[in-house]
């Protein structure tokens, strides 16, 4: 019997030495009875320091450990996986798991054996992993690129133990450095690095994370920095996209505890910035979309070609921070219809935009094709056809994210798309001008041939008539149709002018000529011309004696008083009066026309002085309508106003006012 | 049918004014030569010695000023009438310092024409004892008065001078040169033109105090002044022949 305990006591012994977990084996007061290797390495210890060392105060972390150990063998007689904190000799705390066995002797606890587990990296490690969570969902609730930065670094102080850090985003130019925090501490401080200056210029270039234990005299840390927040240590980190470009980087410097940082920290900070990544590349996603989206929705609203353009150029400026020229056909060549500021469009340009829009593929800086170019020059193309170009200047060492250039092409597409809309529209409202210019001739065209036609035709009837009529007629009826043969022909003649004038004004020709006159005479003079059409009708002057002598071109002025006369003649029975009255009032000349004829239907009077206006009245409507029209046209050309209003008491009053200046031309002024 | 009456050389290109003028001119006692271009009119001068000239600027082979510049190098006294489109007042007023006497306007009417010409021809020699009669204006200039029908006019020493030029060239156009230069002698275009307008009004004004009666003195837009002595009639009355 000896010998096969002795065996099992052997094996126990050499199991309980060979062991990779480390065993102790105490009393039940917790007094160290034997200690494995592995053991004596989990805690540090030699083998004769630790035989028979009361473990309580020395090993365990708090007595309450103990405590728990001891009643939860007295229940059960043994415990698995008590989680319980150590001390090492070197004071190391470690964190474990205890399972235990005690053996008892007349009921009490006599000792027991225990395997520790030494759990610290483990639970080290579900922290962190608690830590990353916590990160990543904080990051991905932030509203905003800068809340996400302010709250990756404050989440990075905890993760590793760090008393400060900073971070940033990627800019066309480098980087852009800020959110510093000390503790919970915001530390107000930012800056751009470019590429190759401070630890973030060195990240862009190496894409790596870069630590060091010795800031004072690490040579690339900006010393700003360094004075500011003491740094002694740290760790610089990229974050990067899925493509491996640069998109941000964090910082954080000083662990806790006066140590250095540790390849776990760095291990920590790698995870951080994966998660960092994807947060962040998903707030430029957003962002970038949010852009094209206002971008889409600008261009649908914008009223015209030109504003179009400035949508697409202003839009290119300010989101890819490039000077843009956009540049459309025009008649054998192209030429810029927008150009941001201080943008040259020289002849080398043109030259790379004139290529491009011929090959309808990219041409000038960064190509292969006229690469001396300040710009860089892309078709703009819609439905397969090259319908613009635009050129983006190239700075060198700008730098887009992968998600801009993805958007960019987006952007470049819808630009096209709607200039291509500008181009058709313009086109279509060409159409229509050249459709209504036809019209007008049209009806241009059969105004004349009626309204020349008809007087042409009383005269002929009235001379043919006197013609063959071989002495049929008496001297009366001879004398009528000559009469009638007269009317008409200075109707006609009346006519005439007032095409001849409009031609002139349509053609720019018009010439005023204006030379001080007396407006009594001038209106005498309209009103006998008229000759016979006034028949017997009743004028009324009320122009005061004193009027002075009235800048205005007389030729002019007369025609006017010519077709207000004989529009008054031609709506008003003949047994009515017309009345003209003029006076000075407040620097004008004012001239009011009176007939008590059949006056205006108010929806047409704001439609009066519309060409080819014509009321619609009164036996035939002969005439072409443009009397009123070459009034205002006249009135206007010296700088004056034509009115025309309904008569309260039955007809039209036509009121005109010339802008004149007393001083100028008064009686006074002249004693003679 | 020659007749005795005074030689009238007309120069148009168009048959329409060429027949009408035939027809209407010899009743009114004037012989009447036709010409179509300017060259022919130039050697028709010669040969019929016109005592009228009646000059269309529209000619297809020479400028109507050239034409009057012609007559006037060979000694052709006769007045020159140029018949003008309207609107080209620098024509007329061009013209009429070449050397033609008066202008009418197309479309012109038989009055009008039979006016002017009557009055081209009309020797102005005038004596201090002479009373100038138009329609009911009457200048006494032996006394200085001026009636209109039976009432007398005052008229200021400017106002009488100028009725006077216009009245010893009634029918005619004066230019506003012309008149200034007889008022007030050779003196500044600029400044008298604005008192001659002036001057002018009140005169009318005065000859004429209600405006529903036809004006004597009719504003030649551009060109001048001018007394006239066709009556034109007015709307509201019969026309007068």
């Amino acid at each position: 019997m000896e010998d096969s305990s002795g065996a099992t006591i052997a094996r126990c012994q050499a199991l309980f030495d060979g062991c990779q977990e480390a065993i102790a084996i105490l009393t039940s007061e917790g007094g160290v009875l034997d200690v494995n290797q592995a053991g004596l390495d989990l805690f540090g210890y030699e083998r004769k320091e630790i035989i028979g060392m009361d473990a309580a105060p020395v090993l365990y972390s708090s007595p309450d450990d103990l405590h728990r150990l001891r009643s939860g063998m007295e229940r059960c007689g043994s415990v698995k996986d008590y989680a319980m904190q150590f001390r090492r000799k070197d004071g190391q705390p470690i964190d474990c798991l205890v399972s235990a066995s005690g053996w008892q002797d007349e009921d009490r606890l006599r000792g027991y054996m225990a395997v520790i587990r030494d759990v610290t990296i483990q639970k080290e490690t579900e922290q962190s992993l608690r830590s990353l969570l916590r990160m990543s969902e904080t990051l991905n609730l932030a509203s905003d690129l800068d809340s996400l930065l302010d709250a990756l670094v404050e989440q990075l102080l905890e993760l590793t133990g760090a008393e400060s850090g900073s971070a940033g985003l990627r800019t066309s130019e480098g980087m852009s450095c800020g959110h510093f925090f000390q503790g919970s501490r915001i530390v107000p401080l930012t800056y751009h690095s470019a590429p190759g200056v401070g630890w973030a210029g060195w990240l862009i270039k190496h894409k790596i994370h870069y630590l060091t234990n010795d800031a004072a005299h690490d040579p690339l840390i900006v010393p700003e920095v360094r004075e500011r927040l003491g740094v002694r240590s740290g760790i610089a980190v990229p974050i990067a996209d899925s493509e491996k470009d640069v998109i941000a980087f964090f910082e954080v410097y000083n662990k806790r505890g006066g140590v250095g940082f540790t390849h776990t920290d760095v291990d920590h900070c790698l995870a951080a910035a994966h998660i960092a990544s994807l947060a962040i590349h998903n707030r430029l996603l957003y962002q970038n979309l949010s852009a094209l989206a206002a971008f889409s929705r600008s261009l649908t609203v914008t009223k015209d070609f030109d504003q179009t353009l400035e949508v697409v150029g202003r839009y290119m400026e300010a989101n890819f921070k490039r000077r843009a020229v956009v540049l459309l056909p025009f008649n054998d060549g192209l030429t810029p219809r927008f150009s941001s500021a201080e943008f040259v469009f020289d002849e080398q340009e043109r030259a790379a935009a004139t290529w491009s829009w011929e090959h309808g593929q990219d041409a000038g800086r960064s190509t292969d094709i006229l690469s001396a170019a300040q710009a860089h020059y892309l078709p703009l193309k819609a439905r397969g056809q090259v319908i613009g170009v635009l050129g983006l200047e190239v700075k060198p060492g700008t730098w887009l994210s992968n998600v801009q250039r993805e958007l960019f092409s987006a952007v470049i597409n819808q630009s096209a798309l709607a200039i291509e809309r500008g181009l058709l529209e313009q086109k279509v409202r060409r159409l229509r001008f050249l459709e209504e210019s036809d019209k007008v001739q049209n009806a241009v065209l059969s105004a004349i041939s009626h309204d020349v036609g008809a007087p042409l035709a009383a005269i002929t009837a009235s001379l043919s008539g006197l013609l063959t009529s071989h002495g049929a007629l008496d001297q009366a009826a001879q004398r009528q149709l000559l009469g009638t043969a007269d009317i008409e022909a200075r109707r006609l003649h009346r006519l005439v002018n007032n095409l001849l004038s409009m031609t002139r004004l349509e053609t720019g020709v018009l010439t005023v000529k204006t030379e001080p006159h007396d407006l009594l005479d001038l209106v005498c003079a309209a009103f006998e011309e008229l000759g016979e059409s006034a028949g017997q009708r009743r004028v009324s002057f009320d122009i005061p004696e004193d009027l002075p002598l009235i800048p205005m071109d007389i030729g002019l002025i007369t025609h006017v008083f010519i077709n207000l006369f004989s529009n008054a003649l031609k709506y008003s029975p003949p047994d009515q009066p017309v009345e003209v009255r003029g006076r000075i009032i407040d620097d004008q000349l004012e001239v009011l026309v009176v007939d008590r004829g059949i006056g205006v239907v108010p929806e047409d009077l704001g439609r009066v002085f519309d060409k080819f206006y014509r009321v619609a009245a009164v036996g035939s409507s002969n005439g072409l309508g443009l009397g009123l029209a070459i009034c205002k046209a006249f009135i206007e050309a010296h700088d004056g106003r034509i009115t025309l209003e309904n008569n309260p008491m039955g007809g039209t009053i036509v009121r005109f006012v010339i802008p004149f200046h007393e001083a100028a031309t008064s009686w006074e002024n002249l004693k003679l | 049918m020659e007749t005795r009456g005074p030689r009238v050389l007309l120069v148009d290109d168009e048959q329409s004014i060429q027949q009408t003028l035939s027809v209407v001119l010899p009743p009114a006692g004037y012989t009447v030569y036709p010409v179509r271009n300017g060259k022919e009119a130039l050697w028709k001068v010669q040969l019929v010695r016109p005592d009228l000239i009646l000059l269309d600027l529209g000619l297809p082979d020479m400028d109507g000023k050239e034409v009057i510049r012609h007559l006037r190098e060979e000694w052709t006294i006769a007045p020159i009438i140029v018949i003008s489109v309207r609107h080209e007042e620098s024509e007329k007023v061009d013209s009429l310092d070449t050397g033609a006497h008066d202008y009418l306007t197309k479309p012109f009417t038989v009055p009008e024409l039979l006016a002017r010409m009557h009055a081209a021809l009309r020797s102005v020699s005038a004596t201090q004892d002479d009373v100038l009669t138009v329609g009911d204006l009457r200048v006494d200039l032996g006394r200085r008065e001026v009636f209109v029908g039976e009432t007398a006019v005052k008229l200021t020493a400017t106002e009488y001078d100028l009725l006077k030029i216009l009245i010893h060239h009634a029918g005619k156009v004066r230019t506003h040169h012309q008149l200034i230069h007889e008022l007030w002698g050779g003196t500044q275009y600029e400044d008298m033109v604005h008192l001659l307008r002036v001057t002018l009004s009140h005169l009318r004004r005065k000859l004429r105090p209600d405006p529903t009666k036809p004006r004597y003195i009719v504003t030649e837009p551009g060109v001048g002044y001018r007394l006239r002595t066709e009556s034109m009639g007015y709307p509201g009355q019969a026309r007068q022949h």
